[in-house]
């Protein structure tokens, strides 16, 4: 397919992306567009200097490549350097959505099915300023690589967001929801899911009172959960963070107690939704990866470089935003494992705390902050009242032994828009998931 | 019926860094070309990458308006002008050995840190003209460095970020560059002091604070009287020393068109918001101004096959004082460096866990400042409890304003 020189090494990952967007703002169709964009990166590898180019011309890519090879100097020995041999050589064909390809669906069904949840919100006085979207993705992705890997597989999300803005007696709260999916089939029939979660957004409007900052007991929501786990720790499990530091790899060594026994955290590419990645951006087939498992630090995420520096085995987690720009390590779909309390078990252990429904954003490094968008007063085991959260926040490794309760029911989700930033790569696909999970103390202001 | 034309053209060299050594060279030129037409109030797009053939790209456009996109828009009239700057900031053959160079002077001079970062050579050019005669044209460069060290010792990817966007390269600037890096490996291993819950003045980058009310300024949220500040264009509602303006200048912003995303060219390049305190824009489009009944901003943008929306390419804010010594004198105040996540609630309590900050004392940073919270009402924060803008950051390289407001100090 292309044509690979001797003495380095190289590979070539093309994207095919089809994209569709159907926008109204205030009852007024605002965008309604389709996309088609092919892109390719292509990496040479000299056993010192990488070299990259990116083209959305898929006839130049040899050129580029031969370009590549030009800056780069040829070593003999590259089939024996430490990273070159730790690359996969996979050969697979894995298409898991051609036949509900977003593709193959007219856009004004797309519209359509938009269009009949509008209605919602207008349901009530307060609202205004209406906003509603659909977006859907599918991509087919090709990879090849100088040492005979040839892949190809496809991706695919497809969602709403829903806002709008709910005012009342000059108070007011920004009402969104969003549904994100891998199936255009599975996103209609929500309207009563929808319905709800707008009704459930106005009584925060109507009756979520300020609170006292200072440290409580705190629930976290399977959607919170999800990103406490990727915030937190997740992203101290990206394994380029100890790349050049032989200190730190002996500090942080596989099998150190860094939880309470009661967490287990796992990156796994192969759930299919938006952290889907059967293949990583280095052809490494997906697995599944405990970062964290009963409290003890389990594994890290690799890409060949820091797979090859640590002498630990791959594991998926080389990853672009697109074929813009280069693989670096990143996260798939992160989770925390259930534990043995129902819900109404986990709920009980609070006298007086909070409960974070949903939230707005988080961040992470040796602190993590969330910033809520529903959170609730807990009392007595119960849920009370709406609350005003700005940020909760806390020392990752002091949260992470604080983690006193986990319920038995895990639950994914997957999103369309937003993703996870790091470095100069902005809004990858990764999916959370969890269990409710109990905190007995996060700072929350 | 009205036509735009736009065509925007980027070319970037980067070169990254990992522990002191420059290990990739990555090249991307990519070229944007988009198409828009006007009829009976209805709008078409259509975009392509690369090298296109207008004619086509133009009937795709006149399809589209078949979707019945409603748009309001007045095409600008017989408007030229063109600020070309052909010059790059390094040239393509130096950049390497540029890169290579710097990492290893401040390798040398921040032993304790893990040295990563990116030396970035990038260089835009556009044009955007219409069926009304206009035509507008740039073209300019940027070279920006930014390290994102840790402490080898830290468990964190990154415990401390630097970065300068430059208009100009040259061995004062290097020297600089590395001695503001080897202050912050200072700082950053001096014992943490930890202060006492209170009130203080922190010196923040322009956009950490702005950032938490830039949703407020957008038309959408303004007329729904979903904003912090609806109903209240024209009105002073911040500290008067305060002025805030959408960036295109291109003596301050090298990396975008001095005209926005629909032909408009801002006076001074630089879309107000907020002037001596008053609220003086909202952020709109044409279509969006017209159909709130709002003052015209000239701050769209947009994707290249999509309809204009608004877009914020960089920010303004207009000094009060050459430095920090002349806006603080011999108070000492707190530098915060980096702040994760944060958020504002409705009522405009904006709360920011600091994760890195130092001590100020006349002008010059003199220690590390354990983490903590900061927190305030947005509109006390940049009301009666907004000190001013420095025009010079702490850090000598850095091109950027930093902005000094008294907050509350919460320890956890």
């Amino acid at each position: 397919m292309y044509n690979f020189k001797k003495g380095y090494y190289a590979d070539v990952r093309v994207e095919d992306r089809f994209t569709s967007t159907v926008a109204y703002t205030n009852g007024m169709l605002r965008e309604i567009k389709e996309r088609n964009e092919k892109r390719a990166f292509i990496r040479v590898f000299d056993g010192k200097m990488w070299y990259f180019a990116s083209t959305t011309n898929l006839s130049d890519v040899q050129d580029k490549l031969n370009g590549l090879y030009e800056q780069a100097k040829p070593n003999d020995k590259i089939e024996k350097n430490k990273i070159v041999k730790r690359y996969e050589i996979n050969s697979d064909v894995n298409m898991k959505f051609t036949l509900c390809s977003v593709r193959n669906i007219a856009i004004s069904e797309k519209k359509a099915l938009l269009e009949s949840y509008l209605p919602i919100l207008s349901s009530s006085p307060l609202m205004s300023m209406p906003g509603a979207t659909y977006v859907d993705r599918n991509s087919v992705f090709e990879f090849s690589s100088s040492k005979g890997a040839y892949i190809k597989y496809d991706y695919q999300t497809c969602g709403i967001v829903l806002s709008c803005t709910l005012t009342d007696n000059g108070q007011f709260f920004q009402a969104h929801h969003q549904l994100g999916d891998t199936e255009f089939s599975r996103l209609k029939g929500k309207k009563n899911k929808l319905t709800k979660s707008f009704e459930e957004q106005i009584e925060c409007l109507k009756n979520a009172v300020a609170i006292t900052p200072g440290e409580y007991p705190v629930i976290l929501s399977p959607e919170a959960a999800g990103i406490f786990a990727h915030e937190s720790f997740g992203h101290k499990s990206e394994a380029d963070f100890m790349l050049a530091d032989e200190g730190i790899a002996k500090e942080w060594v596989i099998g150190k107690q860094v939880a309470s026994p009661l967490l287990s955290i796992v990156d796994c590419g192969k759930n299919v939704g938006s952290g889907y990645v059967p293949y990583d951006d280095e052809g490494t087939r997906a697995r599944k990866n405990y970062l964290i498992k009963n409290g003890v630090l389990a594994g890290r995420l690799h890409n060949g470089q820091t797979s090859a520096y640590l002498k630990e085995k791959l594991t998926g987690n080389a990853r672009a935003i697109n074929c813009t720009f280069e693989p670096i390590v990143r996260m798939t779909n992160t989770y925390i494992e259930k534990g043995g309390l129902s819900e109404e078990e986990l709920f009980a252990g609070v006298k007086f705390g909070y409960y974070i429904k949903s939230v707005k954003h988080g961040s992470g490094m040796s602190k993590f902050t969330i910033a809520p968008h529903v959170a609730y007063e807990v009392v007595d085991g119960k849920i009370t009242r709406p609350v005003k959260i700005s940020v909760i926040s806390g020392d990752v490794f002091t949260t992470l032994g604080l983690i006193d309760g986990l319920s038995d029911k895990v639950e994914f989700l997957s999103f369309v828009t937003g993703g996870c930033g790091k470095n100069e790569q902005s809004g990858l696909p990764v999916g959370f998931g969890g269990p409710f999970v109990r905190v007995s103390k996060m700072f929350v202001q | 019926m009205n036509k735009e034309y736009i065509v925007n053209k980027s070319s970037e060299i980067t070169l990254n860094i990992t522990d002191g050594k420059v290990d990739s060279f990555r090249e991307i030129d990519e070229t944007t070309n988009t198409v828009r037409v006007y009829s009976e109030g209805k709008i078409g797009v259509a975009g392509a990458l690369g090298e296109v053939d207008f004619s086509e790209l133009e009937k795709t456009a006149e399809t589209k308006l078949l979707e019945g996109i409603p748009y309001q828009s007045t095409l600008n009239k017989n408007l030229n002008k063109k600020i070309e700057n052909p010059r790059l900031v390094v040239d393509k053959s130096k950049i390497i050995p540029t890169a290579k160079r710097i990492a290893k002077k401040v390798a040398m001079a921040c032993p304790k840190f893990l040295v990563n970062g990116k030396v970035q050579l990038g260089q835009n050019s556009g044009s955007y003209k219409n069926s009304e005669n206009t035509d507008l044209a740039y073209k300019n460069s940027n070279l920006s460095v930014f390290f994102q060290v840790k402490d080898k010792q830290s468990s964190n990817i990154a415990d401390a970020y630097y970065g300068v966007s430059l208009g100009k390269y040259g061995k004062s600037v290097e020297d600089k560059i590395v001695a503001d890096l080897a202050m912050l490996h200072e700082n950053f291993f001096a014992e943490k002091i930890l202060l006492p819950n209170g009130e203080y003045p922190m010196i923040f980058g322009s956009y950490d604070i702005l950032g938490h009310v830039f949703k407020d300024f957008i038309a959408e949220y303004y007329v729904s009287g979903g904003s912090l500040f609806s109903g209240k264009l024209g009105q002073k509602v911040f500290n008067e020393k305060l002025s805030v303006y959408v960036d295109r200048n291109p003596k301050t912003n090298r990396a975008s068109a001095f005209y926005d995303g629909e032909g408009e060219i801002a006076k001074n390049y630089r879309a107000p918001l907020i002037e001596k305190g008053v609220i003086n824009g909202i952020l709109n489009t044409k279509n969006t101004a017209a159909m709130f009944g709002l003052p015209h901003a000239k701050t769209s943008g947009g994707s290249y096959d999509g309809v204009p929306t608004i877009a914020l390419p960089g920010l303004f804010v207009q000094s009060t004082a050459a430095n920090l010594s002349e806006l603080l004198g011999d108070k000492k105040a707190i530098y915060v460096a980096i702040t994760s996540g944060g958020d504002i609630t409705t009522e405009g309590t904006l709360g920011l866990p600091v994760m890195l900050a130092f001590l100020v004392e006349n002008g010059k940073m003199v220690g590390r400042v354990s983490e903590f919270n900061a927190s305030g009402n947005i509109l006390d924060i940049l009301g009666k409890d907004f000190v001013g803008v420095s025009k010079q950051d702490i850090f000598a390289a850095s091109e950027n304003e930093v902005m000094v407001v008294n907050m509350n100090l919460i320890n956890e």
